[in-house]
């Protein structure tokens, strides 16, 4: 008998998973992509920039310093590398999950890099707070990226 | 405050449980704290707005901001209940493997 929901979908996918490895002559079924070091790597730089970024901009706070025109090529550079490491991503199958992450990602940088240029500079509330959602998003990120590794976790 | 924060972690937590089904339980001992540090930050950002220590526009893009990360943790969450499912499955091939190569004197699996 199967007892739960959990006991059927694996049933289910065992059959069907079943029928594709007799057709295929595989033996091991992979429903995410592989591990990729270079993603891991790549979100770790991107959350170090970003703490180090919004750091700097909290210990300038009002300082013309901390004004905008002075850090966009901050946002350029690492909306390039963020793109970048979404590219690498792109290139697994089953990847999906990590590829929306890194669209989330960007999202989120368009947004602190839009309220930086519009206000000029940022309040230090509004930065610590925007630091600890980023790190906390990359976490997420890297998390997962490391999952993938299986039998690690 | 403190009960804010516990009983709107209580109802991420519990929205996502339920939105999440199966899922849940192979990533619950990750999302648990993710989502009650997330619910602490939601607070924090109302607060902050209402002592006006940030405008109504920086609260609204750290909502913003806050939405992105929920889903992105939500995400790793997704991930870590589709490894439970396929761990799962590689250990139900791995146990019929032999009686199915032994039926068909051939190695398929």
């Amino acid at each position: 008998m199967l007892r739960t929901g959990v006991d059927r979908r694996v049933a289910f996918t065992l059959l069907a998973v079943l029928a594709a490895s007799l057709a295929s002559g595989g033996c091991v079924v992979r429903l995410a992509a592989e591990y990729d070091e270079h993603v891991d790597r790549g979100a770790t730089a991107l959350q170090q920039e970003m703490d180090s970024h919004l750091t700097r901009l909290e210990v300038l706070g009002a300082d013309v310093n901390g004004h905008f025109d002075l850090h966009e090529p901050f946002y350029l550079d690492y909306a390039v590398k963020l793109r970048s490491l979404r590219l690498r991503a792109q290139a697994y199958r089953r990847n999906e999950l990590t590829l929306q992450q890194l669209d989330l990602m960007l999202d989120s940088l368009e947004e602190l890099n839009r309220q930086h240029a519009e206000r000029g500079t940022l309040s230090p509330a509004f930065i610590a707070s925007s630091r600890d959602l980023f790190n906390q998003a990359w976490g997420a990120v890297i998390a997962w990226e490391v999952a993938k590794k299986r039998g690690a976790r | 405050m403190d009960l804010e924060i516990s009983e709107l972690s209580r109802r991420l937590i519990e929205t996502a449980r339920t939105s999440l089904g199966r899922d849940w339980r192979a990533a619950r001992r990750l999302a648990r704290p993710e989502l009650a540090r997330l619910a602490q930050v939601l607070v924090e950002i109302g607060e902050m707005a209402a002592r006006g220590e940030i405008t109504k526009e920086e609260a609204q893009s750290l909502l913003r901001i806050h939405r992105n990360t929920t889903v992105t943790v939500l995400l790793t969450v997704r991930g870590l209940g589709i490894l439970a499912v396929e761990s799962a499955v590689n250990e139900g091939l791995s146990v019929v493997r032999d009686a199915v190569n032994g039926r068909f004197g051939i190695t398929l699996l």
